[in-house]
Parts: structure tokens; C-alpha cells; sequence
């Protein structure tokens, strides 16, 4: 199920909050517990049955193996393998659904081999939860666990708000909260800010998002008609596109936990603010880089074993992050430059600081990391390196072509969506085709605008909890009622064709 | 425990300034779309409100169940450009307009069907033929449909009920601006939007060599597939139409489309297939008493003059006005003894046609 649906918002969410809050008012805990579990096992199962089967049968064998760490204690060797296993197992499965076409299609091109590819479907998520369990077994292995029950374990895992897209939640986060009496109340406050960052995230998906998106796919269906300008205005819209569509799918994961009195982890803190790319991934996905911090980079050695080995695990680090984001040579590529890029912030820290602290500078240090980041993000939807790099060919002009040219006349009517045609229209500006071309860039000045110099999510359901001024509920409705109503659309294509 | 009983009511007071307003706004939102109901989906057009009506996929089904008629139209986008009041004056009939852009015979079967459930009489039924279409998968249909329109689910409204292009586009703007309001004798017309002549039609035509002829088993395998793939569509999508209504005229015609239309089949030695089904569907059809089958495709004087097309098959309103002329007249019609001639004339005339001196002439 999406969160951006009809049948989540009209009957899933109303269900889970009043069957939750009302089985707990009720003084029946594990019930509500049971009820919510039931319900993120709907959410998932509605996508596909088979994808249910794979996320219960992953919940169960670890937390077999959390057992076996638990209740038979094994140490020494024993501990070792049964760790390695959980591993194995939890990497395997990634990597099997994952992985294993992409394996084969690899060593179809390099050895020139015919293996068949399998087609196999990836269940939604499975990334997220396996990375999830895997922290899950690895505390375990290291006593860092509590005496969870099943039935805890089953919903930190399932969670329906993190389940397919983060945050990534660790156990020791989440299941507290799961047996605090406390939070088995509705709360107004929290229900409050809930509310708002689950809008909020709503509306950066569908009225911005998905606006970019539109043009990203067509920009990428006809990567061979584009001209310099077309390629970017796709390589910016495709790097506003991933952020808004992430980070509202963040707040509204966020926002849902909160309305049920669970609090999750931040995952985005403005990451387009940043100049550096260190500071990017302070701000840009922090549960991912948590969870790659504890239970990799500190256990390669982290920056404890001089200059080089921190180099070394860093690229470690972002190689595996790109091979963990698809399977693809344009995931791993994307990954290593990003490395490359933190290494360099090391080796360059101080220069770098003394950037940061001169405005000029950190202009052009942000326009620079800004550049780089959404280069590198193309490459990251081509999905192979290849296709990534045929497309960043665009910027260039072909020989004896002129370097700015108009979009295509297909490209301009993704972006013209009513908001900001009567926007143009209230500003006399004229539709014609520097109209169009207006358009394009007046969404993405608007979109980098918002980026820049507005309250991210987090700041604005900090405020609202703070001071709920019956004022702010009129802004938020209204974005609620708009991207409502925008969920559904009329699809026209371009069909005139027999 | 709230320690200040204010805040938790300012709590009480934001959660319900957002409840309120949109509760109420989402209910004005759908007061609206099913008041006006620019698809039809609830009820007849509202006299006065200056309707637009310009997506098959969305109104078709609204136009089928709540229009009055006693005809329909069906076909493919070459099928559009008939005006309603042409069918009145012509055939003496009230005509509802269902064509599918890009028709597949299921997406024919699909509009007869619109029209057959409504519970009207048909008097009359006018189709357009697309060969090169009829050998698809009999469950192929062009463009994905908008189920929530065409079932009696009520639920899944909500698609058709909270939609932004519903009430910015087919209600808000029309309201403010009745320019936009759709001729409902034009209603899915697409002929005045579009140029006339030589160099569009041959825009859109790359010139290709001839390819080697095929040879003889193959071109007879060739030909067998296409049969066959013709036969199951016959079977599952295009008899029962017939049969369902033996009292209803079924006028069936092949439109003209432009003989640069047939360049690609010749030059790639294909029109022996395309003759074969064409000839194969006539003899289906002429079984039926009920149907009256029309051959436009080799009326060589409007296919040979480009002013009539915007490109190698769409052509202009007289053209159409022309094929519905002719249908009333009982002009061009097949009939079991002529139509394998006469069908195998215009397949010697597209292969022998000078494709030629039409490039040469652009240069």
C-alpha cells in the first residue's frame, strides 16, 4: 500500500488509529500490539501476497537466531557461526532477490556467457528490513539485546511506516517505546504534530515530486532527442525529484509514528543546504549513515588506524551504500565517487573549513557540492554507468548545434501544471515558448527556493507542537485538501496516433 | 499528564480547524464533481454548463450510459470526425460517438458493449475497420481504462470524485471561460486542429528500399498467422457484437487512408496480408444480414490528393462527411459476389502505385 493513496488515507489510517488507541484504552496491550502488527501486514501484503511470505519468513529465522543467542548463549566458535549464519542468511536472501540477475547479466557480459536471467520480482522494502535485522542480529550477537517477545521483534521490524522506505529504526529505539505505557494514549500534541508532518510529507510528494518525475521519465524515454538544456533541467529536476519524493516519504513515516506515539529517527536534515559532501551525509539519509557507521565503519576500524585505512574504510563504506541501493554499475559508481568525495573532505578538512567560513566562498563551495551531487545522481537513475554517462553526454552540444536550445516541445507540458500556470498567469508573464521555458525553471527556482531558505518538516511540527495556534491548521488542511485531490489525475496521452 | 489544560485544548483547537476545514472542503469538492459530473458517471449533462468533452477513455462510458441515442458510432481515431448531426440528417438517427483511439478489436467490443448494457435500442451501428489492428491479442486493448468509471463500484469513485483535472479542468475553467465549452455536435473531433497537404502527409513518411520479395512458403505462413490471429479476434470480440443484436443495422466501412498509408506494406512486401485479412473479415461480415459492409480504401481520387489528410491516415471533415454520403447512398458497398475483386484491385494499385515520383516531387 502507499501512503499516498486513497485507500490509506480514506480507510487504512482511521482503522489503525482508532482499532489501536482504542484496543489500548481498552487495557488490551497486546491486542493493540497484535492489531498493529496485522495492520502493517496488510499494508505490505497489499502490494503482493508472496512479498508477505518473504518479509514473515524473514522475521521468523531471526529471531530463531535471536533466540539461540538469548536462550542457549553459545560462545567462542559457536557464537561466531551462528552470527556468520544470521549473516549469510539475511545477505543472502538481500542478494538473491536483489542481486542475482544482475550477477548473472555480469558475467553474461564479461565472460560472455548465456546464463538466463530469472526475472525475479524484488520485494518492496527488502533492503530496509534487512538491513534492519541484520543490526537486530549483530546486538544480539553482542548482548546488546533485550529479552524482546516475538511479538515486539515482529513489529519493529514491520512496522508499516518504516517498513519500505525507512527511517531505518534500530531495537533499542523502537521497541521501548512499543511496552511504554505512557505512549498508549492519544496524545493532542504528538497527534498534532503527527498530523502535520504527514501532510507536510504528502504534499512535497505529489505537488512537487511527482511534477519532476513526469519530466525526469520523459527526459530518460528520449535521452537521444535532448539538448544541453533539456539534460539539465533533467539532471536538476531528477535531483529535486529524489529529495522531495525521500524526504516526504520520511516525514510522512515520521509523521505516522507520531500520531501513534512513536517516535522515529530524523532521516533528513536540509541536505541541500550543505557545501560539503561530509555535511551531506550528516543531513542526507542519517539513519543509513548511522546504521553504516556502527556496524561497519567502526568495526573496519573506523578513523583509528591511521590516514590511509580511514580512507580505505570510507570507500568501503559508500562502496557497499551503492551496491546496497541497486544493483546496478551505475549504484556502485555513484557510491565510490561519493566516497571519493568524503575522502577528500578529509584530506582537504581544513581549506575547507576556512571556505565555509567566508561567505563567497561558501557560495561557491555549496554551488560546486550542489553540481556534484546532482551529477552524481544521474548517473544513480541511469542504474548503469553506461546509460548514466550516454545521458550526461547531453550537456555537451553536438557539433555544429547551437548550446542553448529551447526544451522540447514534449518536455515544457510536464511542467506546466495549473499551480504555477496561474502563477504566471497572476504574473502576466506570457505562455508562449519562453513561457514554457520559464515555467521549467520557475518550478525548480521555486523548489530550491523552499529548499533553501524554508523550515524543513522537522522545524515545523517542532513549531506546531510548541505553540498549536489554530491560524497554522489552515495552511496545513489546505495542503492536505490539494494534494488530496491530486492524487488522482487524468492520464492524457499522446495518442493520436491511428 | 497535560500539566496546562490551555495547551491541550489549543491541541484540540488545531486538530479541529484542520478537521473542519477539510472535512468541509472535501465535501464541497465532491458535491461539485457529482453535481456537474462532467463525465457523465452520475447522471445526463446538466443543460447550461458549458461541458468539455475530449477523453474517450474517461467519458465514453458516461456518454454510453447517460446520452440519448439510438446509433453509435465506433472505430479508432479515423472514426472521430463525423459530426452528430450528420448521422441525424443522413441516417435519421441520434448518434452517440464512442470511438478509441488506437483501437484494438477489443477496445471495439469494449464500446459496443458501453452502449449494449445501457438498455437502449440500437438502431444502428457504424464501424470502422483498422486491419493492421485486428491481429492483436483479443484481450489487447490500447490505453489502460480508468476502471473506477466503468464499473458500479461506488467505492472507487473517490478516483473520479477528489481528482484535480476533473474540477480544474473540466469544471472550473470551462465555468469561468465557456470558450472552451465542447460543440456537442463536434464532441471528440480533431480535424480542425490540424494541416492539410502534400508536405505534412510526407513529414511523416521516411522513404525505405524494397525488400527482397518474400518467398513463397513464408509469405503463406505469413498470411495463415494473421488469419488465424484475425479469426480468434473474430470469435472473441467482433461476432458476438453482431449476433447480440440482430435487429440493428450494422454499417461497416473501410476508410480511405491516404495511399502513402500503404508505401510501408508494399516496400516491405506485406500486402499480401494485409489483402488477405481484409478479404477474410468481408467474408465474416457478409454472413450477417444485418450488416452493410463499405469499401472506401480504393476511391483513388481522394487518396491520391494529400489535401485531404494531416498525415497518411487521418483525414479532413469532408472526407468523413463523404464516407457517411456514400453509407446512406448505398455507394462502395461489398457484397458477397465483388468484394474478393474488388479487394484484390486495390491491392494491384497499392503495389504498383509510383511512390516514387511523390518523393522526387518534395524535393
Amino acid at each position: 500500500m502507499l501512503f499516498n493513496s486513497y485507500i490509506f488515507i480514506l480507510a487504512f489510517l482511521p482503522i489503525t488509529i482508532i482499532g489501536y488507541f482504542g484496543l489500548n484504552r481498552l487495557g488490551r496491550t497486546e491486542a493493540a500490539k497484535v492489531f498493529l502488527l496485522g495492520m502493517s501486514f496488510w499494508f505490505y501484503g497489499y502490494f503482493r501476497l508472496s512479498y508477505l511470505a518473504i518479509l514473515v519468513m524473514s522475521i521468523v529465522v531471526n529471531y530463531l537466531l535471536f533466540l539461540i543467542f538469548t536462550k542457549k548463549d553459545p560462545s567462542g566458535k559457536k557464537r561466531n557461526a551462528v552470527l556468520i549464519a544470521g549473516l549469510v542468511i539475511n545477505i543472502g536472501t538481500l542478494g538473491f532477490f536483489k542481486y542475482l540477475d544482475f550477477i548473472f547479466e555480469s558475467i553474461n557480459f564479461v565472460f560472455g556467457a548465456d546464463i538466463p536471467l530469472t526475472g525475479i520480482l524484488l520485494p518492496l522494502g527488502i533492503s530496509f528490513f534487512t538491513f534492519q535485522q541484520i543490526g537486530f542480529i549483530v546486538d544480539a550477537y553482542r548482548g546488546e539485546t533485550e529479552n524482546y517477545k516475538f511479538i515486539d521483534y515482529a513489529l519493529f521490524v514491520s512496522f508499516f511506516p518504516q517498513l519500505v522506505a525507512g527511517p531505518i529504526v534500530t531495537h533499542a529505539e523502537l521497541i521501548p517505546q512499543l511496552k511504554d505505557p505512557e505512549r498508549k494514549r492519544i496524545k493532542a500534541d504528538n497527534f498534532a504534530a503527527g498530523l502535520t508532518s504527514f501532510i507536510l510529507g504528502l504534499s512535497k510528494k505529489i505537488l512537487l515530486a511527482d511534477v519532476f518525475a513526469k519530466a525526469v521519465d520523459y527526459a530518460w524515454n528520449t535521452v537521444e532527442l535532448l539538448s544541453p538544456i533539456d539534460t539539465a533541467l533533467a539532471v536538476l529536476s531528477f535531483y529535486l525529484q529524489i529529495y522531495f519524493d525521500f524526504s516526504g516519504y520520511s516525514d510522512m513515516a515520521i509523521g505516522l509514528g507520531k500520531m501513534l506515539n512513536l517516535d522515529l529517527p530524523m532521516n533528513f536534515d536540509s541536505p541541500y543546504k550543505s557545501v560539503t559532501i561530509r555535511e551531506y551525509w550528516k543531513r542526507w539519509h542519517m539513519t543509513l549513515t548511522a546504521f553504516l557507521t556502527k556496524y561497519l565503519y567502526i568495526p573496519l576500524g573506523g578513523s583509528r588506524k591511521g590516514k590511509v585505512r580511514t580512507y580505505l574504510n570510507v570507500m568501503i563504506v559508500f562502496l557497499v551504500s551503492g551496491i546496497w541501493h541497486g544493483a546496478g554499475t551505475g549504484y556502485i559508481f555513484w557510491g565510490l565517487f561519493h566516497g571519493a568525495g568524503m575522502v577528500f573532505c578529509r584530506i582537504f578538512e581544513k581549506p575547507l573549513k576556512w571556505m565555509e567560513s567566508h561567505k563567497i566562498t561558501k557560495a561557491l563551495l555549496w554551488i560546486f557540492n550542489t553540481a556534484y551531487v546532482a551529477v552524481l545522481f544521474s548517473i544513480f537513475r541511469g542504474e548503469s554507468l553506461g546509460k548514466g554517462i550516454e545521458f550526461l553526454k547531453h550537456l555537451i552540444p553536438a557539433a555544429g548545434h547551437s548550446s542553448f536550445a529551447l526544451p522540447q516541445s514534449f518536455l515544457l507540458p510536464m511542467f506546466q501544471t495549473y499551480e504555477l500556470n496561474y502563477a504566471l498567469k497572476l504574473l502576466h508573464v506570457p505562455v508562449n515558448e519562453y513561457g514554457g521555458l520559464i515555467l521549467c525553471i520557475g518550478y525548480i527556482v521555486v523548489a530550491m527556493a523552499i529548499i533553501l531558505f524554508a523550515p524543513n518538516v522537522r522545524q515545523i511540527t517542532a513549531k506546531v507542537k510548541e505553540k498549536p495556534r489554530a491560524v497554522f491548521a489552515i495552511p496545513v488542511a489546505l495542503a492536505l485538501v490539494w494534494s488530496f485531490v491530486s492524487l488522482s489525475g487524468i492520464s492524457t496521452y499522446i495518442y493520436y496516433n491511428f | 499528564m497535560y500539566k496546562d489544560r490551555n495547551k491541550r485544548n489549543k491541541y484540540a483547537g488545531f486538530i479541529g480547524t484542520m478537521a473542519g476545514i477539510v472535512l468541509a472542503l472535501c465535501a464541497a469538492v465532491a458535491a461539485l464533481v457529482i453535481i456537474v459530473d462532467p463525465f457523465f458517471h452520475y447522471h445526463a449533462p446538466l443543460s447550461g454548463f458549458p461541458y468539455i468533452i475530449d477523453d474517450q477513455l474517461t467519458q465514453n462510458p458516461g456518454i454510453a450510459k447517460h446520452f440519448e441515442y439510438d446509433s453509435i458510432s465506433i472505430g479508432s481515431s479515423v472514426s472521430v470526425n463525423f459530426k452528430v448531426s450528420w448521422f441525424d440528417e443522413l441516417f435519421g438517427t441520434k448518434t452517440a460517438k464512442l470511438p478509441y483511439n488506437g483501437a484494438y478489436p477489443k477496445d471495439i467490443s469494449n464500446a459496443f458493449k458501453l452502449a449494449d448494457k445501457s438498455g437502449k435500442d440500437l438502431k444502428a451501428v457504424f464501424w470502422g475497420i483498422d486491419i493492421a489492428a485486428y491481429s492483436a491479442d483479443p484481450e489487447e486493448i490500447k490505453y489502460p481504462l480508468p476502471e473506477y468509471l466503468y464499473d458500479r463500484n461506488p467505492l472507487n469513485d473517490v478516483f473520479y470524485v477528489f481528482n484535480k483535472d476533473v474540477i480544474v479542468k473540466y469544471i472550473v475553467e470551462p465555468y469561468i471561460n465557456k470558450a472552451l465549452e465542447t460543440d456537442k455536435d463536434e464532441y471528440y473531433c480533431s480535424a480542425q486542429y490540424f494541416s492539410y497537404g502534400r508536405s505534412r502527409v510526407l513529414s511523416g513518411v521516411d522513404q525505405i528500399p524494397k525488400t527482397a520479395l518474400t518467398a513463397p512458403e513464408t509469405r503463406a505462413q505469413n498470411i495463415s498467422d494473421s488469419l488465424k490471429r484475425l479469426e480468434v479476434n473474430w470469435e472473441k470480440n467482433l461476432r458476438p457484437m453482431i449476433e447480440s443484436r440482430p435487429d440493428t443495422i450494422v454499417y461497416v466501412y473501410f476508410p480511405p487512408r491516404s495511399v502513402l498509408y500503404w508505401y510501408e506494406f508494399r516496400q516491405k512486401d506485406q500486402m499480401d496480408t494485409v489483402i488477405s485479412e481484409e478479404k477474410k473479415l468481408a467474408e465474416l461480415l457478409l454472413a450477417y444480414d444485418n450488416v452493410k459492409l463499405y469499401y472506401f480504401e480504393d476511391d483513388t481520387d481522394t487518396i491520391t490528393d494529400f489535401d485531404n489528410y494531416n498525415d497518411t491516415v487521418h483525414f479532413s471533415f469532408d472526407v468523413s462527411r463523404q464516407i457517411l454520403e456514400k453509407m446512406a447512398a448505398g455507394e462502395d458497398e461489398l457484397t458477397a459476389e465483388n468484394y474478393e475483386e474488388t479487394i484484390d484491385a486495390f491491392g494491384r494499385f497499392v503495389n504498383e502505385y509510383d511512390y516514387d515520383s511523390l518523393f522526387l516531387q518534395s524535393e
